[in-house]
C-alpha cells in the first residue's frame, strides 16, 4: 500500500531499534562515565566526604528500600505518561480513519502484536477513530485516537508489546491488579498491561486541578 | 543525560547514516562517550550535538573506505519556491521505499532522515548539517527527481 514519502520513511526507521540489552549496556556506561569527573577531580577531603555520603546513602537506601517502590518503575512509569502526553497535546494527523479495529489491524503490519480493544475501555468500537504508527520508550507502538465519552474532544491510546525489560513491572489486569495512574502536564494517564500488551491511555475528563 | 527514547531516536539516525545496525550501534556508543567526556554546552542541544558528532564520525570513517562522495553544489536551476515540502506530494510503498534506500547517498538518507523522522525544515536541516541551504536545496532537488525516476522505474519493472 503506498503512503506518503514522510510516513514511509517514518515507518522504515522505526523497525531499527536496540536491543534492551544494548539500551541497558549504553545506559550503565552512560552513568558510570557520568559520575566518572567528578571523583577525579575531588581532593582528598572531597573524595573521603564523598564516600562517606555515598555510604550513609546506600545505608539510608538499604533501610528504606522495603518501604519503597522500586524507584526505576516509578521513573518508568513517568516516562511513559510524559510520551503519551507530549504526542496526545500535538495531535498529529492520523494515517488511518477507521471505527472498525480489522482495519486498524490490517493497517498496522509491522507490529509484533494484535492491536485489542480493552476491558479497561468502555465501548471502545464505538468511540475508536483511527490510529497512527508510533512508539514508546522506542517501541514501536500504535498511537490510537478514541471519542470522549461526553465531550468532542478525544484521547489517545498507546499499545505496545509489553517489554519486561524495557518497561519493568507493570499491573497486569488479567490479575487482577489495577492500572496505574500517572500525571504529566495536568493530563491523567492510566497504565497496564492486558493479554501481553501495554496500554497507555490519557484520561482528558480528569484533570489535576479536580 | 539521555532518555531511552533519545537514544534509540539517535540509533535510528545512525541506521540511515550506515544502513547497518551494528555499524549505528558502534557510532552511537562512540559519539555518546564523546559526548561525556565533553558534553554541550546547553543541555537542549545535546541531540543536535550527539548527532553531528555520529555524522563527523561517519564521514571521517566513510572517507577512509573512499565511500562519502564530496558534496558539489549543481549547475542546475533552483528555484526560489524550492523547500522540503517538495517531497511531501511522493507517494511510495514500503518494497519500493526498501530497493531505494540501500541505492541513495548517505547525505540523501541523512536529508530524508532529518524531514521525515525529526521533522526538521529545510533550514533546519541546513544548520544540522552545517551546509548552505543552497546545498541542500539542490539535493533536494536531485532527491525529488531520483525518487520519482526510481519509483516509477521499480513500478513499471523498469531499470532498477
Amino acid at each position: 500500500m503506498k503512503k506518503p514519502l514522510n510516513q514511509a520513511v517514518k515507518t522504515k526507521m522505526s523497525q531499527h531499534t536496540l536491543s534492551a540489552k544494548h539500551l541497558s549496556e549504553l545506559q550503565q556506561r552512560i552513568q558510570t562515565s557520568e559520575v566518572r569527573p567528578a571523583v577525579n577531580h575531588a581532593s582528598r577531603f572531597k573524595l573521603a566526604g564523598l564516600l562517606a555520603a555515598v555510604f550513609f546513602t546506600a545505608l539510608f537506601t538499604a533501610m528504606l528500600l522495603p518501604h519503597m517502590d522500586a524507584p526505576e518503575k516509578q521513573s518508568m512509569v513517568q516516562l511513559i505518561a510524559n510520551e503519551v502526553v507530549k504526542n496526545h497535546l500535538n495531535l498529529k494527523p492520523l494515517e488511518v480513519h477507521t471505527n472498525d479495529i480489522d482495519s486498524l489491524i490490517h493497517y498496522f503490519t509491522q507490529l509484533d502484536f494484535l492491536l485489542r480493544p480493552s476491558r479497561e475501555v468502555n465501548d471502545f468500537k464505538d468511540r475508536l477513530m483511527g490510529g497512527r504508527y508510533c512508539s514508546l520508550q522506542g517501541i514501536t507502538a500504535a498511537q490510537l485516537r478514541l471519542k470522549t465519552q461526553t465531550s468532542s474532544k478525544a484521547n489517545t491510546l498507546y499499545q505496545t508489546e509489553y517489554r519486561k525489560a524495557v518497561f519493568g513491572p507493570l499491573p497486569d489486569i488479567d490479575r487482577n491488579q489495577k492500572p496505574l495512574v500517572a500525571w504529566a502536564k495536568g493530563i491523567k494517564v492510566r497504565i497496564w498491561v492486558e493479554k501481553g500488551v501495554l496500554f497507555a491511555m490519557t484520561d482528558i475528563s480528569q484533570t489535576n486541578d479536580k | 543525560m539521555y532518555s531511552n527514547e533519545q537514544l534509540q531516536q539517535l540509533f535510528r539516525y545512525g541506521c540511515a547514516l550506515t544502513t547497518n545496525e551494528q555499524q549505528a550501534q558502534d557510532l552511537l556508543q562512540d559519539a555518546v562517550e564523546s559526548c561525556l567526556r565533553q558534553p554541550p554546552n546547553k543541555q537542549a542541544a545535546l541531540m543536535s550535538y550527539t548527532r553531528t558528532i555520529m555524522r563527523n564520525r561517519f564521514i571521517d570513517a566513510a572517507r577512509h573506505q573512499q565511500r562519502f562522495p564530496q558534496d558539489t553544489i549543481d549547475d542546475e536551476q533552483i528555484t526560489l519556491d524550492m523547500d522540503v515540502r517538495m517531497l511531501e506530494d511522493i507517494v511510495i510503498d514500503e518494497n519500493e521505499l526498501d530497493s531505494l534506500w540501500a541505492l541513495l547517498e548517505p547525505l540523501e538518507r541523512e536529508i530524508l532522515f532529518l524531514w521525515a523522522v525529526e521533522e526538521y525544515s529545510t533550514a533546519e536541516i541546513a544548520i544540522q548539517l552545517d551546509m548552505p541551504r543552497g546545498t541542500i536545496l539542490s539535493r533536494l532537488h536531485r532527491l525529488r527527481k531520483r525518487l520519482q525516476d526510481q519509483a516509477s522505474g521499480i513500478s513499471t519493472g523498469g531499470r532498477v
